[in-house]
């Protein structure tokens, strides 16, 4: 079914996502202002980067939440490139400018700097959504959908992998992985290429010693205290000091430089301490609704490449979320993630917003046969994506007197189209 | 239908329209997307179990919970190093105090391996210290920090830091710093690496100097700061208390560098001068040599830090132990002064052939002679009219045999062989009373001249004058022990001494009066002296044949006398009888001293040919 109706946007999924980020700006506070006064002598120093990331990330949010999706699929081939060019930009420019923590992800230019890899993420959703979704039965062929898939994928993760990025990789291969299985891919492919990528995996992990210091210290995190024990030691620390209930907010003892990352890849952690095991369900159900909303949006969607589209991103949210929590809870060997929407990071952020918009967007299109309370019908044909931009800047415009004119003045311009 | 696309059009218009289609839209199977959601669930229930052991505190490593494990990490308690107390001469000059220096340390997790041997000899041509004892110490794993080098001087530490390597740690500690080097060593002691004063006054006082150190109980951060948000327990630390030494720097000085050149001159062993207020006890000056530099006392041998020679080293005190038979002999009226004895120049006693230095006779010599001629003769059949019980009563009096009470550690306490000992007799009183047969100690000496030269009170010596915690002082005062003589024996004893020391003074003087009859050893003031030759023992009962000990010991000036000294320079290699390095040493001494103390001098007392002040040109 193609006939799509405009509809409310999943205000459950917006309302997950928005009490995420705004417990992320309190946490990002909580966890990170010792970490800023003495990096730089400003307590709200991380705290104030991470509110300009989440106005940046509403406005994003907000603005992909307007902009029709189908718009992302005439520019997936663009955005990839652009995606390409970052991460070989990562590469090639003086470590200076992109390297911290040992990993080469960074492009900084004065205090401006982002994380190319976190936007490949989004992007190569975009792209594979597009690619699969015009496969057809093509795609149960090695030669035409594997092959090329498991190259394009290949590229993006041998350049995130020659930064030294492990974490993304994996996160990157899963996502693709999960797009690619949903697209109705044989069943035998994917179990040959987890095959593939699982021994791919395990000689990434023994040709660097720090990798097998991780996985040994995952073994037994006590008995490597002093190397690479030490983060995850100090993770389970946090988790059990908070118990049931938590030390209450801003009193977590780890922060104190004790709990490496407190305030980035470990702040599951630091919420688990102040706020307790109420607190760590409480986010664990947060990404569960986000998982069901978001498989929901993609069950609804109006068109293969929305479903694809919502598929990945959901996927992406979701279990880069759990694959965080299960490193904090040492539940698998110790990898550099962020917790979307919570850990500070505002490339991650902003992106993981903007990618909560295009998902509200395929929301608000929902296959005829399934939607119910559809108000206004999208009728040309001939309304092409600008249009729908330009529609939407209009519908900026008179939104400016007013929220309650916003439907009266949406239905006159479908008015105006529709004549 | 709704979008106009170029490339996307294939898949989003309406099949219908466009009729069979070469290539048919993927259709999304719901059952994969709830298999996706399914997946999500299922690790989702798995971190949410996990979550639960974790935060209800049912895991335990070695039989304790993560939380309690935490607390016991975060909640520590810190000392609060106290500082210890700054020593001071009497002046207020310091002479030992703590400074801050850096020590630098190496956190293994931290270094890069790789580049840790090259680091190492970058290291070790920075510190001095072997570049494979630094590497071994960067690969040491196990431990957290290991120490490279304790005390770097500022200029290195800050090359150090200018390698700006993150395993490189660099903290503070303290360092006993003793800004006048050897200067009163001896007094002043060492303290060794772990802080313990270990000789000296810094060995007595070590309680004192070391304060108490603090607690802090607090919550802390990794660096181990305490953390605000927590409360706090503070036991603060009590400071160590500041010592001011009675060493008046000037005498110190002045017998330091006299006791060096006539040490170094002659060729001797060693030496000891010591320097006493005869009404205090109070100890002025107090030097040894060889001495040693406290600040690094580990390139000496033990001997030399540990042992304070003017107060713990014991030695038959020889001729100069005739002032005290003389003395004991007149309080307890065992003779008088004009009691005569006769000196044939050796006796026998017991089977032993007892006599003088030379061998010669004096004839009928009365007490002041027996002191003038130093008559062992003379000396012995005083010591026998005293007898055996007043003799070894007046000895306890004067303190022999046992330690003064000094403040200072390492202080030996003589020997003194008494009648209620095994392996006593009668020959022994006879050579006690030329002072062979029993060992004191310099100090135990110069007290019993100091007391003569006050009246006879014997006073406790002491070498710290004022301990002050902040501006809380305590003021030591000088504390009679005993009155061992009447005033008017210590003056008959000191008339005898001033002859006595006339008797020497051509050993300083013939030079230049050009005759070697009795003169003023020190130009212009009367001075008490006596000196004294002592054997050394040689461990199998008799004596060492080719070296002696030389020493004076005396008053000056006689009359209220200021300066109560001693001088004993061991084993002088060009000079048998050790009395032509001695005198002069004392002489040279006291005649400063008396200059340094303003004492006008009386020119009465200046016979032709010499002149105030005048010293031996050595």
């Amino acid at each position: 079914m193609t006939e799509t109706c405009q509809r409310k946007p999943d205000y459950i999924l917006l309302a997950t996502v928005v009490i995420l980020v705004l417990l992320g700006l309190v946490m990002v506070y909580s966890a990170s202002f010792m970490r800023a006064y003495a990096d730089t002598g400003n307590q709200l120093y991380y705290t104030l980067r991470q509110m300009n990331a989440a106005i940046v990330g509403t406005i994003a949010l907000l603005a992909a939440q307007r902009i029709d999706y189908r718009v992302w699929r005439r520019f997936s081939v663009h955005l990839m490139a652009g995606t390409l060019f970052l991460l070989l930009l990562t590469l090639m420019l003086p470590a200076s400018m992109t390297e911290a923590n040992g990993a080469r992800s960074w492009i900084r230019i004065g205090s401006f700097s982002m994380q190319p890899s976190e936007i490949a993420k989004l992007t190569l959703v975009i792209y594979f959504a597009d690619w699969l979704s015009r496969r057809g039965e093509k795609l149960t062929n090695v030669t035409y959908g594997l092959a090329p898939f498991a190259l394009m994928l290949g590229v993006v993760c041998g350049l995130i992998m020659l930064g030294r990025d492990l974490g993304t990789t994996i996160v990157l291969v899963i996502i693709a992985g999960m797009v690619y299985f949903a697209a109705g891919a044989n069943l035998l492919h994917i179990i040959g290429a987890a095959i593939v990528a699982g021994s791919a995996f395990w000689g990434l992990i023994n040709i660097a010693a720090y990798r097998q210091e991780r996985i040994a210290a995952w073994i037994d995190p006590f008995a490597h205290y002093q190397g690479a024990g030490y983060q995850p030691v100090h993770a389970l620390y946090a988790l059990g000091s908070g118990g049931l209930f938590g030390v209450g907010i801003g009193q977590a003892r780890q922060k104190f430089f004790w709990l490496p990352e407190a305030h980035t890849d470990a702040i599951f952690a630091i919420i688990g301490e102040e706020f307790g095991l109420i607190g760590t369900l409480f986010v664990v159900t947060c990404f569960l609704v986000i998982a069901y909303r978001g498989m929901r949006i993609a069950g609804r969607a109006p068109d293969p490449f929305a479903a694809l589209l919502a598929t990945g991103i959901t996927c992406w949210l979701v279990f880069q979320a759990l694959i965080n929590m299960a490193v904090i809870t040492t539940l698998i060997p110790f990898t550099g993630l962020t917790l979307p929407f919570i850990s500070y990071g505002g490339t991650s952020l902003a992106t993981c917003m903007a990618a909560t918009g295009i998902l509200l967007n395929i929301s608000r299109h929902t296959s005829a046969a399934s939607s119910h309370d559809y108000e206004t019908v999208i009728p040309s044909e001939r309304s092409g994506s600008f249009a729908r931009l330009a529609g939407w800047w209009r519908n900026r415009r008179s939104r400016l007197s007013g929220f309650g004119h916003r439907r009266s003045a949406q239905r006159a311009w479908s008015a105006i189209r529709r004549r | 239908m709704a979008t106009r696309t170029t490339r996307g059009a294939v898949v989003t218009r309406a099949p219908a329209r466009r009729g069979a289609s070469a290539i048919r839209p993927v259709t999304i199977s719901r059952w994969r997307l709830n298999l996706l959601l399914l997946l999500a669930v299922v690790v989702v229930a798995r971190i949410a179990v996990h979550l639960g052991s974790i935060q209800t505190g049912q895991v335990r490593i070695g039989g304790r919970t993560l939380a309690e494990m935490a607390r016991a990490e975060v909640r520590q308690r810190l000392p609060i190093p106290a500082p210890r107390g700054v020593i001071r001469d009497s002046k207020g000059n310091v002479l030992a105090l703590d400074v801050d220096f850096q020590s630098l340390y190496v956190v293994p997790s931290r270094i890069d391996q790789k580049h840790a041997p090259r680091l190492a000899l970058t290291l070790s041509g920075l510190l001095g210290v072997p570049s494979p004892d630094i590497l071994a110490a960067m690969q040491n794993t196990s431990l957290y920090q290991v120490r490279i080098k304790r005390w770097l001087e500022p200029e290195i530490a800050e090359r150090v830091l200018a390698l700006d390597e993150p395993g490189l740690v660099l903290q503070y500690e303290p360092r006993r710093v003793y800004p006048q080097g050897a200067f009163a060593a001896h007094v002043i002691g060492a303290v060794n690496f772990e802080h313990t004063g270990i000789s000296g006054v810094e060995g007595y006082y070590d309680a004192l100097l070391r304060g108490s150190t603090g607690v802090i109980t607090a919550e802390v951060d990794s660096q181990r700061n305490p953390i605000w948000i927590a409360p706090q327990e503070v036991h603060p630390a009590i400071p160590g208390v500041d010592l001011q030494l009675t060493i008046d720097p000037t005498v110190q000085h002045i017998i330091e560098t006299e006791l060096k050149k006539a040490v170094d001159d002659h060729n001797a062993d060693g030496g000891v001068a010591i320097v006493m207020n005869p009404r205090t006890g109070a100890i002025l000056g107090m030097a040894s040599y060889p001495a040693f530099d406290p600040n690094r006392y580990f390139e000496y041998t033990p001997e030399t830090y540990n042992l304070n020679p003017a107060i713990g080293t014991q030695y038959e005190p020889g001729s100069t132990f005739k002032i005290f038979t003389v003395a004991a002999g007149l309080q307890t009226r065992a003779f008088t002064a004009d009691t005569v004895v006769h000196d044939p120049g050796s006796v026998y006693r017991y089977g032993w052939r007892l006599s003088n230095w030379n061998g010669a006779g004096n004839g009928p010599v009365n007490p002041e002679k027996v002191l003038y001629y130093s008559s062992n003769v003379g000396a012995l059949q005083l010591a026998e009219l005293i007898g055996a019980d007043r003799f070894y009563a007046m000895l306890a009096a004067f303190g022999f045999g046992r330690p003064t009470g000094i403040d200072m550690a390492g202080e030996a306490a003589g020997m003194v062989q008494t009648p209620a000992r095994p392996g006593w007799s009668p020959l022994v009183l006879d050579t006690n009373g030329y002072g062979q047969g029993i060992a004191v100690t310099p100090l135990q000496l110069v007290r019993m001249v100091a007391a003569i030269g006050n009246d006879g009170k014997l006073m406790r010596p002491y070498v710290v004058e004022r301990r002050c915690r902040g501006d809380d002082c305590v003021i030591t005062q000088p504390k009679q022990v005993g009155q061992p003589i009447e005033p008017g024996v210590a003056w008959t004893v000191r008339r005898m001494l001033v002859k006595s020391a006339n008797h020497y003074a051509p050993v300083v003087w013939a030079g230049m009066t050009g005759h070697y009859r009795d003169t003023w050893l020190v130009p212009g003031y009367e001075v008490c002296a006596k000196t004294g030759t002592s054997s050394i023992p040689d461990g199998r009962g008799g004596y060492v044949s080719d070296a002696t000990i030389g020493s004076v010991v005396g008053l000056a000036p006689a009359e209220n006398a200021r300066f109560a000294i001693l001088v004993k320079v061991d084993r002088p290699r060009d000079d048998y009888w050790a009395v032509r390095t001695a005198i002069p040493l004392f002489q040279s001494i006291a005649t400063q001293l008396m200059q340094y103390a303003r004492i006008a001098p009386d020119m009465g007392l200046v016979d032709p040919g010499q002149i105030v002040g005048g010293r031996l040109n050595r």
